[in-house]
Order: C-alpha cells, then structure tokens, then sequence
C-alpha cells in the first residue's frame, strides 16, 4: 500500500522532531575548554609511579587547553609530543638510555618497545588537517582529554595523558 | 661488504689448488733425503702429479660452508669461567654430518637449530677452557664435502696471590675521560696562586698503589657503549654495541646469545661471596645490568629487572635511580607490560626496601637491601645538593647521596665472611656529558670523589679490600683555559688562555659536604672536540636546557632557549646534522687501585684486562663450585 501524502509528511516531522531531541539530549553541551597545565596533571609522583591529580581524572573525555613546547618529528605528520620545557628530540637513538630523563627521547622507526613515560608531557593527535609543529615552537593544544597508560604505534612514544582531536595555536 | 661478513673468520676449507700446494709441501718434505734430493727436479712432474691428483680425489670437493663460532677466535677466558659455545653455520647444502670438539674431546649433547634453508646452529651452554691454550674444531660435511674450522682460546690460570683480596669494590664514572677526571680535580682542589702547584689531587687519585690508562674497544666497533664497555670489565669478553655479557649469534632473540660467565656470578658460585650494585640512573641501565643479566639489547629493560632476582647472581645489595622497570605496568610511569611488582615481590624475598634518604639512613646492615629512589635516573648533584630546583627535583626532595646509599652497601655486605664485590656508578656523568653540560657532570665526579674518600677509609681498617676507580669510556670534553665570571655569561673575551687564565678558586667556597659551588669568581672555560652546533655561555645553568632541537627536516639546530641567554654565542658543530649530542669517543680512560691486588692495574692495559686482575688479585679459581 502506497502511503498516503499527509502521512508521509507526519512521518517525516515526528523523524525530525525525533533527530532535533536526540541532538539535544545525547550531544554533550558545549562546554569551554578547562586548562590544564602539565605539571599538575598528577597528585604524585613516587617509585612506585605517577598518580593521576583528582582535576585531570574530573577532566577526563573533556575539553581541555595545555600549553608547552613541541617535540615533533617531521617524518610523522598527524601526531606530536607536548612536553613542559623544551625538548631535544633524539631521533637516531636506538636506545634511551644514555639520556637525560628531562630529554624526551622518540624513536620515529623505532623497533624498541622500551621507551621511557614521560610524566611532564601529553601525547597529542590532531584533528584532519592540522599541521605539525616544528620542534621547540611554544603552542597551545585543544582537544579531547584521554587518560591512558599506552603507547604509540607509531612513534612509540609512551605516554599516560593524551590529547585527541586537537586544534593548536602557535604562541612563539 | 655487509656488516655480517666482515666480522666472519676465514673459514678452514681448501679450494683445489691449496691441496695441490699442501699436497706439494708435504711430499718435498718426505723426499728430503740426501739421495732423492739431488734427482727430485728431474722425476718430480712424472711422480708428484698423480700422486696429487689422487690425494685431491680422496679428499673431495670441500663444502661451501661458512662457519662462525663463539666464543670467538682468540678469547680470552678465566680457566673454569663458564660460557656458552655456539656454532653457526650457512649456506650448507644437504648436512650429513659434523664434529665439534674442545681440546681434542668430541662435545655432544647440543641444542641444535636452523635459522634458516641452508643454516644450523649448535648451542652448549656451560662449558669452559683449561688453563693454557684450548682449541674448538668443527668439522662439517655437507653435499659439497667438508669443512673444518679451528678457534682457540686462551685460558687463564687461577692464581694464588699471598694477600689476596677478599673484598672489590669497584667504582664506575660512566663517560669520565681524563680530562674530565681532571677538570673536577681543578674543581675541588685548585692551585696554589703563589706558585702554580696543585692544592691536591682527588681521593680516587691519591695514594693510589696501581694505576693506568685504559683502551677501550668493542667486538663489533672501537667506539663502546655503556652495555659492552661494561661487559669487558665483568667477563673479560669483546661484545657487541648495546650487548650485556653475551656473544653475537644469528637468531632474533636477544635474550638466547651465547653467555659469559660475570664476575659476580663466578664468585657466587665458587665462594659464596655477597654482590652490590649501587648506581644513581635507572636501574636497568647497562652499567648496573652487567653485573648481573645477560642479554643482546640493552634494552630489555623488563627483563634486566626480572633477571635480579631471578637470576644466577641475586644480589644481596640493589640501590638505584629510576624504579620504572620494577612496577606493575599498571603503576604511571612503568615500562613494563606485566602485573609484575619487584618492590612487592622482593620483599617477599626477604630484601628490606627503602625509597628516600631519610629510611636509607635508618636501614643499619640488612641482609638484603633493595632501594629505588625515583621514578627515573637522580638528577645532577648539583641539583639535589646546590640549586634544588622544583623543575629539576620534582617530586623527589629526599634522594640519597651516592655516598649514602654506598656506606649502608658495605655495611651489609661486610657480614659475609667469603666476601662481597661492590659496583659503584655514577652514572649522571655520561648522562650529562652527552648534551655538554660539563657543570653537572663534573660535580657528580666530585660526588663520586667523596664516595671513594669514605670507601678508602673504610678499607684501610682492614687491608683486605681492593678498591678501583674507572670509567667504561669517555668524552671528548676538554679544559683549555679559565674564565672570568665577573664579566657575565657567555662573553668569549672572559675566558682567557695561558697566563690570563688565572688559577680556578672554586675550592674558596664549599657546600653542606664539602664540595665546592659551582659558582667562583675564576671558573673553567671548558669545549667539547666532537659535537653538534650549540650555544655555550661558559656558566651553568639551574634548570637544565638541551643543547639542540630538531630542525624539523632530520637535523638538529642550537637550542634558541639557550641561545637567547644572555652572551651565548654559538660553536658550529663538527658532528653529522643529525646527531644531536655529544657522542662517546676511543680516547682511553684512567683506572686508579687501592689495597690487595693494586699493583696488577699498570700501564696501559686493555679494558677486559681489567676482570682477569680483579680476579688474579682476588684469587678467583672460577673451576670450584662451593
């Protein structure tokens, strides 16, 4: 049977009257974006590990701004390292262990698992289009707040805080 | 030639005209009689060629083989020092059959492997070599013929000195050339500004009773790592780049290499004696790990935690920096992918677990002692003792010294009446000598010069402790002159050369423990030999600052953080672009002993001389087992 056009019709605004409730009552509001500054992104930090501080565990699927300086490699084009001071990027180094814990080492073709987390750094993914930073260049990041301890696949970074989907600002 | 074939050894097959040539040498020889000689040129032809000719056929065509063995030709070995002998051969066609044997005595019971077509590998793991020389003969027959390969070995008597040492305690400065060595002497003591003379030397240097300069070199480069320098000091042996007390094999697995026996695991096992490992970086890192793991990479850092406890040294004595390596995955910070807990864990074992300065120093003399003291490598001296920055401390505010967590090592391995070895590194040394911040890491040889002071103290209450100072490889820093902080940072004309230089008076002005501040009217003007481009100031900083950063094209570029400091100016780099540190050098090393067995240390000795004198001064008879 061929429905009838006043029906389709009826249909068709219970379907929009449903799509515009559903936006409204499943999407989150959009909040602003809480900042986050790196070295209180945990409570501790001991022998026995880092624990996360109770804002950054609140923060959690949030948006959130961090500012800090780039470690990027320029071989990997959607993905970067945030650290709170300016990092050397070691890139040659087929093992971190000659140095310093303040350089953050990433091993861009790196067949190691055995890469140091960082605690005062984020792992930040870009949204589509975003460009890089180069490294050093002071910038602020917005995005998705994640918690994870894990690492990257492809850089092999391994990172317990992580920023997706994330727009930036270049500051300096 | 590929990396792979240039360290292979000649194989022992013939091609046809050798044999003919052998064949050749030996009937000349058997007709060297007085009668034959006079009219051998004249039949030589009509009797020497058949004769060849038949020797060949019986022979047959050799096999094309290529065999590797390790140990490696020319080892050197401590005479009952356990390894693990691995025979490996390709580019076989169709195996029938082989020998190997030692000193004429077939071995069998072989693991036997294939890492390919055309491969196999034998394993025997625990062997060891007779005093004197030994020889590995391998004889292959495969579609082709045979071949044979021959390896010696040397191996070293025990010996039986009349005071033997009874105790080592052996201290490590990662990265401390000479002259590094002696620009913190400079440091500590300075000069007599009336007539030029040195106010002193440092304690690792004075009074020593044997000293001498060690070269370093490795199985597979004469520039060392950490891993394999660290592993000539603990087995005598040659090793690869970033390889821990194993030999190079063919397989994948960096934790199957054929092993040789460490010092600390000889003298477990032959007498029961007490280990410490005490270091101020991470706690899998290669220095420690070679006193007491075996593996390929340096960083099978999981397994190198693992390998502590459960392996043949167990270490009475664990205290180090970083504790990443020892908590479960699931703790912040860990790098391990397991629910392993080693802090649990070795409490149950019975070790006693510290983790601030504060506890250290309460512990007393347990009988297992295991410290972690951060979640990563201690930052500089300088740091934790002067400048105590919030961005360089971080959440530790109360780390030991390397004197502290020394003095409670002894005081628990001296309970052990068959006596203990003790390894010391300062590791931070090389850790900031690589970026070229010579400020820390020369303090942290000062650092290290204070734990010897109360080391030789100790010892000299008993004369039964043999005390070495070393380094595992250097850096290619290089004091040339003094510099005038009263004219600013970085201001090239304040630091002067010869006579301008002026004495360095750091010593004018000592800290809580006696260490001189880093700071003094006439300072050190300090340059690196191989480095990339960077800014220099000649000052130290607070909060430490990386020499480079990428130049986002695979290069690296002068930090302009540092470059902006006031008066930086630049040094334009002589290292490849993309190196972005310093890099370790061949320039050999200082080694200073004290006590029982010194004077075995003289000259200039090659690094892996450096375990058969700890061992002939110990008197070490690694063919016991008690």
């Amino acid at each position: 049977m061929q429905p009838k056009p006043n029906n389709i019709f009826s249909l068709g605004l219970i379907a929009a009257i449903l799509a515009a409730v559903s936006t409204f009552a499943f999407s989150k509001p959009n909040k602003p974006a809480v900042k986050l500054e790196i070295p209180k992104l945990f409570s501790s930090i001991s022998e026995r590990g880092a624990v996360y501080a109770k804002q950054t565990l609140e923060l959690r699927g949030n948006l959130v701004t961090v500012t800090g300086f780039a470690a990027s490699d320029p071989n990997v084009k959607d993905r970067f390292v945030l650290t709170r001071t300016r990092k050397t990027v070691c890139s040659p180094c087929d093992e971190s262990a000659d140095y310093p814990s303040s350089i953050t080492v990433i091993f861009p073709n790196a067949n190691t698992e055995a890469v140091p987390v960082s605690t005062d750094s984020v792992f930040v993914y870009l949204a589509n289009g975003q460009k890089v930073p180069a490294t050093g260049e002071k910038i602020r990041v917005t995005g998705k707040l994640e918690l994870n301890q894990s690492t990257d696949s492809i850089t092999r970074y391994s990172s317990l805080v992580q920023v997706r989907d994330t727009s930036l600002q270049i500051l300096e | 030639m590929s990396q792979e074939s240039r360290f292979q050894i000649a194989i022992d097959h013939q091609p046809r005209a050798t044999c003919l040539t052998l064949a050749d040498k030996a009937l000349t020889k058997a007709f060297q009689t007085d009668h034959v000689k006079t009219n051998f040129k004249n039949w030589y032809p009509l009797v020497l060629l058949p004769i060849a000719a038949t020797v060949v056929s019986a022979l047959g065509a050799p096999s094309e083989a290529d065999i590797n063995v390790y140990p490696y030709d020319g080892a050197k070995l401590l005479a009952g020092q356990r390894v693990d002998l691995r025979v490996e051969a390709s580019k076989l066609e169709d195996l029938k059959n082989y020998t190997i044997s030692l000193n004429g005595k077939a071995l069998t019971d072989f693991v036997q492997t294939s890492q390919g077509a055309g491969q196999a590998e034998w394993t025997l793991r625990n062997i060891s070599a007779k005093s004197g020389a030994n020889e590995v003969l391998v004889k292959l027959t495969d579609a082709k013929g045979e071949v044979t390969k021959r390896i010696a070995w040397t191996g070293v008597a025990p010996t039986r000195p009349l005071k033997p040492a009874k105790n080592v305690i052996l201290f490590i400065a990662d990265g401390m050339s000479w002259n590094t060595m002696h620009g913190a002497q400079v440091i500590a003591k300075g000069y007599n500004p009336s007539n030029g003379m040195p106010r002193g030397k440092l304690e690792m240097e004075a009074g020593a009773d044997g000293m001498a300069s060690i070269s370093t070199s490795s199985f597979d480069s004469y520039i060392v790592d950490s891993a394999n320098s660290a592993t000539s000091i603990a087995t005598g042996q040659k090793a690869e780049v970033n390889a821990l007390n194993v030999y190079r094999d063919n397989s994948p697995d960096t934790l199957d290499n054929p092993r040789a026996e460490i010092i600390t695991e000889i003298l477990k096992r032959s007498r029961g004696a007490s280990v410490g490992i005490v270091s101020n970086v991470f706690g899998t890192d290669a220095t420690p790990a070679a006193f007491a793991s075996h593996t390929r990479r340096r960083g099978d850092y999981s397994s190198i935690a693992d390998q502590y406890f459960k392996g043949n040294v167990k270490p009475d004595v664990l205290m180090f920096g970083g504790s990443e390596d020892f908590i479960p995955s699931t703790a912040g910070g860990s790098r391990r992918k397991d629910a392993t807990d080693w802090i649990t864990e070795s409490q149950k074992m019975g070790y006693t677990f510290v983790n601030n300065r504060t506890d250290l120093l309460k512990a007393g003399a347990p009988d297992k002692l295991f410290g972690l003291f951060n979640l990563d490598n201690f930052p500089s001296y300088l740091d934790r003792a002067t400048w105590k920055r919030p961005e360089m401390l971080g959440a530790f505010t109360d780390m030991p010294y390397l004197w502290d967590m020394t003095n409670t090592a002894i005081s628990s391995l001296e309970k052990n009446d068959k006596g203990f070895f003790l390894m010391v590194e300062a590791g931070m040394v090389d850790k900031y000598l690589h970026p070229m911040d010579w400020t820390r890491a020369m303090f942290d040889v000062l650092e290290l010069d204070k734990t010897v002071k109360l080391a030789k103290e100790w010892a000299a209450k008993r004369d039964d402790t043999l005390i070495i100072v070393t380094a595992d490889h250097g850096h290619s820093l290089s004091v040339f002159g003094g510099y005038d902080t009263s004219k600013g940072a970085g201001n090239r004309d304040a630091a002067q050369v010869y006579e301008k230089a002026g004495f360095p008076n750091y010593f004018e002005k000592l800290d809580q423990n006696g260490i001189p501040l880093p700071t003094a009217a006439r300072g050190l003007a300090v340059g690196f030999g191989a480095h990339p481009d960077y800014c220099e100031t000649y000052v130290g900083r607070e909060v430490y600052q990386a020499p480079t950063v990428s130049d986002g094209k695979g290069g690296f570029v002068p930090n302009p953080k540092v470059c902006s400091e006031p008066g930086a100016f630049q040094r334009i780099g002589n290292l490849p672009k993309d190196q972005s540190q310093g890099v370790h050098t061949a320039d050999p090393v200082p080694l200073f002993a004290f006590g029982p067995g010194a004077k075995l240390f003289q000259g200039s000795m090659d690094q892996t001389e450096i375990f058969f004198a700890i061992a002939n001064a110990m008197g070490l008879n690694a063919t016991q087992t008690k």
